[in-house]
């Protein structure tokens, strides 16, 4: 009886050695291509990193962030590419839920690229043209997940476009994105 | 997307399942025919079924956080600068198309092609009729009609899903005694009553699904393969005959000194042979280490827990 259960013990670990390693192997393998191209599509720590590692001069960020949207800063997160063309994806926290309160896309704009973003609209209520600092933008509101008030803003800005998606009102993503352009 | 993923779970999927015969010590084919079907169903069913239970597994967030393994990153680079590594990737995948096409659906159109020459039928004589009948007599089955025809080759299959016949060729009768007669007739008698020809259509069919896919390939013919395996134990195990057996199937050795050596054709008629003489060796060597314990109980613990494996393995794989 003890020689059976002795068996299948050794069966087990041995499979689950197997299986750990397999696992190691293609995370060894699927590391690899980051060493090859430096420049595709990852998660960084920091934009000090982005802009040291991709050399990407002009990233954009909000210097006001309103007290009642309570997100963490700095961001959560920060993802980045500079092949196949310039793209920087920064995710804000929200301190209570912990889940993402705000997005910023900045994207190159001679690519026709519109990212998705992890905040979804359910539904668009108004889109309308709006006037950030002189700057021809895109304004849309309506609501995503439970109802929660939602709001985008879209502009382009020197060789970028910027997409900011927040779950917050339409006064506070314009005062957002107008925080975002620098002063000439 | 669909395409290259199913190819990467195939190729894990079947890592996984070697994994399991060396931890579960699986030696027996009937085992190892089960284990192998989850190489095919499972890449075919598995993107879908993920899909569905999140919609946001290929997003690029998912890639970066969750996949343990994510194809994007190698089709996106470039050798030197100049040749994409997917072009390298999808045009693999269509020398696999190609492959099959000649390979296995051409030959089904040309058989299905009316033929000028036929090959004569004969009656088969009281002695075949009397080994299929004592066979089939001791199993309790249904005793299938017989085909014999006039070719020098040596020819031995079963035709029918449901109404089987067995086809014999002159030039196979010529070569056996009756004692290897009798065990290459129990050995198709035992296809005909696992009912291999309706479960190797449908193993065929969920190969054709994936016609693209070089592990597929690879693991249609080791099925087809595992399923002979299965019919010569069961053979021996009734007959009690192994070398009977073993002599019969060495009657199928095919020369390639006797094919013409000339063309494209002639080499890939001369790679066939090669690796039906191979098949026949093994099968020759399986019959010959055929112990009584092979055929332990099936281990479903093992094989659920390799399912859940690979199903948890290939989700993370994008």
């Amino acid at each position: 009886m003890n020689s059976r259960i002795l068996r299948q013990v050794k069966m087990i670990l041995s499979f689950v050695i197997l299986i750990a390693s397999l696992v190691f192997v293609l995370k060894l393998v699927n590391w690899i291509p980051s060493l090859i191209d430096r420049e595709s599509f990852r998660k960084f720590n920091s934009i000090e990193s982005v802009r040291k590692e991709l050399h990407i001069e002009k990233i954009y960020m909000p210097v006001y962030l309103p007290e009642d949207l309570n997100l963490e800063w700095p961001h959560q997160e920060i993802y980045a590419q500079k092949k196949p063309f310039t793209m920087i994806i920064t995710h804000f926290q929200n301190r209570d839920s912990k889940g993402i309160g705000m997005t910023i896309h900045q994207v190159d704009a001679s690519v026709n690229y519109m990212p998705e973003s992890k905040i979804k609209f359910g539904k668009v209520k108004k889109e309308s043209r709006i006037l950030i600092k002189e700057r021809e933008g895109i304004l849309i509101t309506g609501s995503c997940g439970n109802e929660s008030i939602c709001s985008q803003i879209i502009w382009k800005e020197g060789d970028f476009v910027l997409i900011v998606t927040g779950k917050t009102s339409q006064r506070d993503i314009i005062r957002i994105a107008m925080s975002m352009i620098p002063e000439p | 997307m669909f395409i290259a993923q199913s190819v990467l779970h195939s190729f894990t999927a079947l890592i996984i399942i070697e994994m399991s015969f060396h931890s579960w010590e699986i030696r027996d084919h009937l085992s190892k025919l089960r284990y192998r079907l989850l190489i095919l169903i499972l890449p075919i069913l598995g993107f879908p079924f993920y899909q569905l239970i999140n919609p946001e597994r290929g997003s690029m967030y998912f890639r970066e956080n969750n996949a343990i393994f994510d194809i994007n990153r190698w089709l996106s680079l470039r050798i030197l600068d100049t040749i994409p590594v997917y072009g390298i990737f999808f045009l693999g995948l269509l020398l696999v198309t190609l492959i099959f096409f000649f390979q296995e659906i051409f030959p089904i159109i040309r058989e299905k092609m009316p033929k000028q020459d036929q090959r004569p039928e004969i009656t088969p004589s009281d002695n075949i009729e009397l080994i299929v009948e004592k066979i089939c007599g001791n199993l309790k089955i249904e005793r299938p009609s017989v085909m014999v025809v006039s070719e020098q080759n040596p020819l031995l299959y079963t035709t029918g899903t449901r109404r089987h016949t067995i086809v014999l060729s002159t030039g196979l009768l010529q070569r056996l005694d009756h004692g290897q007669l009798e065990s290459a007739l129990f050995h198709e008698i035992v296809h005909m009553l696992r009912g291999s020809n309706i479960k190797t259509q449908i193993i065929y069919l969920l190969r054709m699904l994936m016609f693209y896919n070089p592990v597929s390939m690879v693991e249609f013919r080791r099925l087809v393969q595992d399923d002979e395996f299965v019919c010569d134990s069961i053979t021996v195990s009734y007959t009690k005959r192994p070398d009977a057996l073993a002599s019969a199937i060495k009657t199928f050795y095919t020369s390639p000194d006797k094919l013409r050596l000339s063309g494209l054709s002639s080499v890939i008629d001369v790679i066939e042979s090669h690796s039906h003489n191979i098949l026949i060796d093994e099968r020759i060597r399986h019959i010959g280490e055929m112990r009584a314990e092979e055929y332990e109980s099936f281990g479903w613990g093992g094989y659920i827990l390799t399912v859940i494996v690979i199903l948890k393995i290939n989700y993370m794989v994008v």
